[in-house]
């Protein structure tokens, strides 16, 4: 099966060896994995602050950079949401009528990284081992965008030596939002500190999510008032364990 | 300020704001079926009694008229109401009794008794009207609401109950319906629930079967 | 408007930062969540009952017209009147002539948003006639000479110890009593009050035109009593609020109340179709409805906004949505707060002020997911956002950003430019002091993915 891979802007700056990780998973599912050096983002930024016309065009070159024919996984729900449920407004310039199917092929063959893994492929030939106690958080984008809520959590059952505990709020909102985290810090912040704070209660020793936006959120609150709790994407998780391909490292998402 | 000129300038506002497209009538087919839990006529006593206690209401089911008249006296006197409102005739006629009094005593009453026009099974709701000779004020009044029905006036669900009083007043409504449900409560103090705050505190209901 | 939105700011922060707040809010969000998972379980088919609230609402809406003179006729039939009013002011004045003609000095009123919308309290104090507000919240609230804090809860944020200290200063009895006391002190005082009232006004929860007739629901018997006593009744109303037909109710009753107070059905909901009858024992001898626009059309005639108009007004969005709950009711500094408050208050009331409400949220769609009538209430933010941008309230600086983001974006090689050191310092240059004193800045790694992958592969080629 070939794949090509989305690297969303962010991951791509900070958190690159998460996407080491995918591709070695991948691969030990026995996909082909493609990956088009000249993509860069897929316009969520700008869309979601209101700058439309500036996300359509970063979005239209997402549109190029992709074959429409071929599968793309990326480790991101929010990106996946935007594709696959705001391009065609973004880019047909008029208001959709209430059912407007999915006209473009891509919209339907973009899939983040744990659904893929569950819908698509096998994912129970993964062999991951982490010892600890972890807890999941729903990001908005997976949960609400996407419908992604037992995918993830199938994914982390098979984690030799993971508990899983859950907490009330795992639904709730980290509070990243983008430009909302910068434009309202303290509103971000306490949001924030809820859910670090609940996860710790719940005596987690790992956050796990499917966005790396609320992981870095959750973690820069995390290391500056010195919690032992640590932040990672289950793609990190799910890699444990594998002879990677390439370098790996301790697979928490500051590298 | 000029009447005529402000309906005709808001009604001409709106077709102009609709006129501006988007205006498709859905094609969605809205039906009550499936949407709640159906009661089948066979439970519908049933339902409203279950509904009721979850409410925290008591409803005594009585086979007959005289059994009724016995229930509500032994309740009356179990609670110690020494004056009993009732301004329906026919009901002051059965329960006889020196305890009720006219409306006059509703500064000092400390139950009210009136007829209904419906139950409602699936709710646990009792529909009454400002066409009742209770009217408006006594109902809500009184702290504590004695309400007495015959079964084969129970409906199912809420519509049902409008489509009979639409039948029963051959359009010409009442000035007020009104479908109660439960005891008058309040959650604005800390969430703590409290009863009867404005309305009545306690609700008593009596079934006749005949 | 910079004031509006810098006191927006200063507000919430200081509030987000308040720990008693959010403490209580918590507990208040709380309850209602467990009141409102229970309440669902009534429901077979909840999606269905939205989409078919939602399919009812978009028809009445696109009917809007014919809908409202369909009413006017049946309620005049009835023998009530209709006042149409285009805005706050020429509603104000419905009401003071209404007042003038009864030489009306007390009023007693249950709650209604709609009033809060007009001011019509501090309208009528000045013209010296007292109105007292009847529902326990309002009261509450009324006292402490603050407006209400929620749609449906107004007084959610005060702890039971708040308003006991509040009935002993302002009323005079015993200190530290408890919520069922409390509630009894309110009940005697409000119980004169409506028999002593020469007017009572009412908000309404749904406008029924196929009977003529106004729809109001509550727990607590206020609305009860101030249609039963007093000899006028002023309903005062949006002209959204329309229902094609009563048979709805029987979905929007049980949606309402199980999205806004985890109930099958609230206490009381009751249904006035005019002025009390010549043979009915008693009510008023006069109902009025006010029709007020104030704004509405304008949403109306976007056909983007137009959803926003289907609101019932349950307050659910308000309790899911976690920017409510840290900032509390207030800090919107509007009518109307919470997701509903930040999609419509731009409308009625100037996006130029208002536009950045529709920016203080993350736009997690918990409002969307929980709307009765599926509103999208998220997606109406953004719209709000790119109409602000288009309206050109954008700071100079924050337009050139996004144009330097484009072309960053547009181009591989811009975005490969930088090490990951210097970009780190570039974030801390320009986010430094927004980013916060709560979180450490991210570390950038030395090189990004795309750079790392081109250098392996090129090893690997070679």
């Amino acid at each position: 099966m070939k794949i090509q891979l989305f690297v969303p802007c962010f991951v791509d700056q900070l958190f690159p060896q998460t996407a080491f990780n995918m591709i070695s998973i991948l691969e030990k599912l026995d996909c082909e994995v493609v990956y088009n050096p000249q993509q860069t983002c897929c316009g969520q930024p700008a869309f979601n602050a209101g700058h439309w016309n500036e996300s359509k065009i970063v979005a239209q070159k997402f549109l190029d950079d992709f074959d429409p024919e071929n599968y793309i996984v990326t480790p991101s729900g929010s990106c996946t949401g935007f594709v696959r449920n705001h391009y065609h407004k973004l880019l047909s310039g008029k208001i959709p009528p209430k059912d407007l199917g999915v006209k473009n092929p891509l919209l339907r063959n973009i899939f983040e990284f744990s659904e893929f893994l569950v819908q698509k492929l096998d994912y129970t030939k993964i062999k991951a081992s982490m010892d600890g106690v972890g807890t999941y958080h729903d990001s908005c984008g997976a949960l609400r965008e996407c419908g992604i809520k037992s995918a993830p959590r199938k994914l982390l059952e098979n984690v030799e030596g993971l508990k899983i505990v859950e907490t009330e709020d795992s639904e709730v909102c980290c509070g990243f939002g983008g430009t909302f985290a910068i434009k309202y810090e303290p509103i971000s912040t306490a949001m924030t500190e809820q859910k670090v704070h609940n996860a710790v209660e719940k005596g987690a020793d790992y956050i796990i999510s499917t966005d790396l936006s609320c992981l870095m959120q959750m973690d820069g609150y995390i290391k500056k008032h010195n919690y032992k709790i640590k932040t990672i994407h289950i793609v990190d998780v799910l890699s444990r364990g594998l002879n990677p391909k390439y370098s790996s490292n301790s697979g928490y998402c500051v590298s | 300020m000029n009447q005529l000129h402000a309906k005709e300038n808001i009604i001409e506002k709106i077709k102009q704001g609709l006129n501006r497209s988007g205006k498709n009538d859905s094609s969605h087919e809205v039906g009550l079926q499936s949407i709640y839990f159906n009661v089948n006529d066979l439970e519908s006593v049933d339902q409203f009694i279950t509904e009721n206690s979850l409410l925290g209401v008591q409803v005594y089911r009585c086979k007959n008229d005289n059994e009724f008249i016995e229930a509500f006296r032994n309740v009356s006197k179990s609670k110690a109401w020494k004056s009993v409102v009732c301004v329906n005739p026919g009901l002051k006629k059965r329960l006889g009794s020196p305890i009720i009094y006219d409306r006059g005593a509703m500064y000092s009453m400390d139950a009210v008794i009136t007829e209904c026009e419906y139950f409602v099974a699936r709710t646990g709701t009792v529909v009454m009207s400002s066409a009742q000779p209770s009217g408006r004020v006594l109902p809500v009044y009184s702290p504590v609401h004695v309400i007495v029905g015959h079964e084969n006036q129970m409906v199912n669900s809420i519509s049902e109950a409008l489509e009979d009083i639409k039948r029963q007043y051959l359009k010409e409504y009442p000035s007020a319906l009104y479908f109660l449900t439960g005891v008058s409560s309040t959650g604005d103090i800390e969430k703590t629930l409290v009863k009867g705050v404005h309305g009545p505190k306690e609700v008593y209901i009596f079934l006749i079967e005949d | 408007m910079r004031t509006i939105q810098g006191k927006f700011h200063r507000e919430s922060q200081s509030k987000a930062e308040d720990l008693e707040h959010r403490r209580m809010m918590n507990h208040a969000l709380n309850q209602s969540e467990i009141a409102f998972q229970n309440g669902k379980q009534q429901f077979q088919n909840l999606d269905k009952a939205k989409e078919d609230a939602q399919s009812v609402k978009e028809k009445a809406t696109i009917h809007l017209d014919r809908y409202l003179l369909e009413f006017e006729d049946r309620f005049t039939k009835n023998g009530g009147k209709v006042i149409w009013a285009r805005d706050g002011k020429e509603a104000l004045e419905a009401v003071w002539k209404i007042c003038a003609e009864k030489k009306a000095k007390k009023i007693v009123k249950s709650k209604s948003m709609v009033t809060e919308e007009i001011h019509l309290n501090a309208f009528l104090q000045k013209k010296d006639i007292e109105v007292i507000e009847t529902d326990l919240g309002e009261y509450i609230q009324q006292l402490s000479e603050e407006p209400p804090y929620h749609i449906v809860a107004p007084s959610i944020h005060k702890s039971k110890e708040e308003v006991a200290q509040l009935f002993h200063e302002k009323l005079g009895v015993r200190p530290h009593l408890g919520p069922e006391e409390l509630t009894m002190v309110a009940r005697r005082q409000l119980r004169t009050e409506f028999q002593e009232a020469d007017i009572g006004i009412t908000g309404v929860n749904f406008l029924l035109s196929d009977i003529g007739g106004v729809a109001i629901t509550e727990n607590e018997g206020n609305a009860r009593m101030v249609t039963a006593f007093p000899n006028t009744h002023i309903a005062i109303t949006g002209i959204e609020k329309v229902l094609p037909s009563a048979k709805d109710l029987e979905l929007f009753w049980p949606l309402l109340a199980t999205h806004g107070s985890g109930q099958k059905v609230t206490v009381y909901n009751s249904i006035f179709t005019g002025p009390k009858h010549r043979n009915e024992t008693d009510g008023p001898e006069d109902m009025y409805v006010i029709l007020l626009d104030n704004g509405r059309t304008n949403i109306l005639s976007d056909p983007e906004m137009r959803e926003s108009l289907h609101c019932i007004r349950c307050g659910a969005c308000l309790n899911v949505c976690p920017v409510y709950k840290n900032i509390g009711g207030h800090t919107y500094n509007t009518v109307y707060g919470g997701p509903i408050g930040s999609v419509i208050t731009p409308h009625l009331s100037g996006m130029k002020e208002y536009g950045h409400l529709s920016h203080a949220s993350s736009l997690c769609g918990a409002c969307t997911e929980v709307c009765p009538v599926k509103i999208n209430l998220h997606e109406l933010l953004l719209k709000n956002r790119r109409k602000s941008v288009e309206q050109k309230n954008t700071f100079r600086l924050e337009k050139f950003s996004w144009y330097i983001w484009k072309r960053s974006m547009l181009s591989r090689r811009m975005l490969n430019t930088a090490n990951g050191n210097t970009k780190e310092r570039m974030f801390r240059y320009l986010f430094k002091k927004s980013w916060g004193e709560n979180r450490a800045i991210p570390t950038f790694p030395k090189k990004s993915f795309n750079e790392q992958w081109k250098e392996r592969n090129s090893k690997i080629e070679k």
